[in-house]
């Protein structure tokens, strides 16, 4: 502590001495920064799951057929243009065809995608899920077929088990299933050359997916290979803009709350030093007597919401940190379907940054709630300070 | 003129509070101060004797008429300056110590002198002298719970001079204490007058102890009569 400066030998004096008072004030502060940090770092993670798995279960970029067309043809001109763009890091090709899957009298109308099973695989990690079989088998083994394990629940088949692919009334072939994937829709995946081939669509894809270095990017790549290809090119963020647009409304709600909750705690601060000004009205009036400046005094009470404000930030963080390791140590089981689960916990992505606002409104709000109580110190006529009789 | 002798030179000075009704707590005073002065103000109860003292202390302003401190007229400074003045040229014991309770009977001494800016190791020196001059040599250490009513008095007084200051006023200051204590605290502020030879500036209802002063003033209805 500097010499002289006695306005803080005073208020860091006063705290310490006072701590039933300020006990109040620091945990209204502490609880108001522990609970926002938790907050933040929950509506985070929150949007962070929600932006992987968008990101992990499709394109970055989705190429879809201009305009009147229902397919892209002279597919491969595009995809070399595509491809040397800057920021794409891969492609694949997927043509969809709708059919009936049907096994005994069992039948389920489905889309099938035809993919390039390295591409796919490379690009939308599509064998993640993988729990029998292979992708690759579909490139070498004719008239064969990769299912989820809820399409094969319901058509009631296993690996190696024949199903019947039928297109209307009269056209129908028998698949082989090769692979089962984990998961609780119906997918089935065939190779593009057969679809192209049953289909008669040689030459013609439905969709060109693209994966991005930097998933950000997404809205400035589709511009540019909109421009390039003519094609229409949607991305990831355009595609899922509802679920921003009420992340972005989650986002004001929960600055609302924190804003409320600063409220509080400002009301709380507030009211402690607006306590100790009326109990330490004798004292301040003889510190004026004693040729302390109403400056002085005022510099008394904002030292001491400083110190209140810097031990409660403290404590906020040590609550902040101790809750979000315990909300870590929760486990939600999710169903997939009948058979299997995941175990998913809390997501929570506590930032510095958060630590940072939490801590810097805290501040602010400390020294707005001081500005009354300390007015009212400094306004304080000695006279009537030191011979109040209450 | 000897007006270099004079501390305090007041003229013609009333002090009127009313809303409605006026009431002059002071009525036309003329008082003149001579510097080292030990001298007692007595009067029955609201006759203004705490409020002449408030205005001399510049705690308060007149509602007319001059107050001189030292030669300079305070009326005229801001609210900065009078502080200052209060600091430096004015001590202050009242009825109760009002006492920093959180700080010891040696830190409560520094404070003004913290206030003035006076370095630590020379406040410690001076405070530590004059709580010897009040006989607490022994108490430096203790909070103001720690000890009792007439040696708080006592270090409100070394507190009061601890600036070095040209006036010491009190009011009422051993009020509060038994007729032992009041007498002991007398004796050290005597003592103490005829040692640094500060003028002091005593309200008190104890005629016997403001016979022992240099000078009686009395006040009856805002008015010196004698
Ligand atoms: N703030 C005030 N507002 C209105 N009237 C006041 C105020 N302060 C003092 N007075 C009046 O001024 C007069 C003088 O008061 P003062 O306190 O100076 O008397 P006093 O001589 O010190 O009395 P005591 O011996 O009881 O302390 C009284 O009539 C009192 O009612
Ligand atoms: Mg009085």
């Amino acid at each position: 502590m500097v010499d002289g400066m006695y306005e803080h030998k005073i208020a860091i004096r006063n705290v310490i001495s006072n701590k039933k008072n300020t006990m109040f004030s620091v945990i209204a502060v502490a609880l108001a920064i522990g609970i926002i940090i938790i907050f933040m770092g929950l509506i985070s993670g929150f949007a962070a799951e929600l932006t992987d798995s968008i990101t992990d279960n499709s394109p970055h970029i989705r190429v879809s057929p201009s305009e009147n067309n229902d397919f892209i043809h002279l597919y491969q001109h595009h995809l070399d243009t595509i491809n040397g763009i800057d920021g794409v890091s891969s492609t694949s090709l997927i043509l969809r065809e709708a059919a009936t899957l049907e096994k005994r009298n069992k039948g389920v109308s489905t889309t099938i995608t035809g993919i390039v099973p390295e591409q796919e695989i490379r690009t939308m990690g599509i064998d993640d899920d993988l729990i029998a079989g292979d992708f690759y088998t579909l490139d070498h083994r004719r008239n064969s077929i990769v299912i989820s394990t809820g399409l094969a629940n319901e058509l009631n088949v296993e690996m190696g088990d024949r199903i019947t692919m039928a297109i209307g009334e009269d056209r129908s072939i028998d698949l082989e299933v090769v692979g089962l994937v984990l998961s609780g829709s119906n997918l089935a995946y065939v190779h593009l050359d057969f679809i192209q081939d049953y289909f008669g669509h040689k030459g013609k894809v439905s969709t060109i997916s693209v994966v991005l270095d930097d998933i950000y990017a997404a809205d400035e790549i589709a511009a540019e290979i909109e421009r390039e290809t003519e094609l229409e090119a949607t991305s990831w963020i355009e595609d899922h803009s509802d679920l921003f647009d009420l992340l972005a409304i989650q986002n004001i709600v929960a600055w609302i709350f924190y804003i409320l909750i600063y409220v509080v705690a400002g009301f709380g601060i507030a009211n402690v030093l607006l306590t100790m000004v009326m109990e330490k009205k004798k004292e301040i009036g003889m510190l004026m007597a004693m040729g302390a400046t109403r400056k002085s005094i005022v510099k008394i009470f904002f030292i001491e919401a400083t110190f209140l404000g810097i031990v409660g930030l403290i404590l906020g963080c040590i609550i902040a940190l101790v809750g979000i390791h315990l909300l870590g140590l929760i486990e939600i089981e999710i169903p997939i379907d009948e058979v299997y689960a995941d175990v998913a916990t809390v997501p929570l992505d506590p930032q510095l940054i958060h630590f940072l606002y939490a801590g810097g409104f805290a501040m602010v709000v400390n020294v707005i709630a001081s500005i009354v109580p300390a007015r009212q110190a400094s306004k304080l006529d000695p006279v009537e300070a030191i011979e109040d009789d209450t | 003129m000897p007006s270099e002798n004079k501390i305090v030179e007041i003229k013609n000075l009333s002090k009127v509070y009313g809303n409605g009704v006026e009431v002059y707590a002071l009525n036309s005073i003329d008082l003149n101060i001579t510097k080292g002065e030990f001298m007692a103000i007595v009067g029955p109860s609201g006759s203004g004797k705490s409020t002449l003292l408030h205005i001399i202390g510049i705690l308060d302003t007149p509602t007319s008429g001059t107050i001189l401190i030292d030669g300079e007229n305070v009326s005229d400074m801001s609210d900065d300056q009078r502080a200052t003045v209060r600091n430096k040229k004015l001590g202050f014991v009242f009825q109760y110590h009002h006492l920093l309770p959180d700080f010891t009977a040696l830190e409560n001494v520094m404070m003004p002198m913290f206030i003035a800016g006076v370095e630590k190791k020379e406040a410690k020196e001076r405070a530590t002298q004059l709580l010897s001059d009040v006989g607490l040599h022994d108490r430096m250490e203790h909070r103001p719970n720690e000890l009792s009513g007439g040696q708080c008095q006592r270090v409100a007084v070394a507190r009061a001079l601890a600036n070095n200051p040209d006036i010491l006023i009190g009011d009422e200051l051993t009020g509060n204490l038994d007729s032992k204590s009041s007498r002991m605290v007398y004796d050290i502020l005597r003592r103490l007058n005829e040692k640094y030879k500060q003028t002091f500036i005593i309200v008190t209802h104890d005629d016997a102890l403001a016979e022992r002063t240099d000078r009686i003033v009395r006040i009856i209805d805002g008015k010196i009569v004698s």
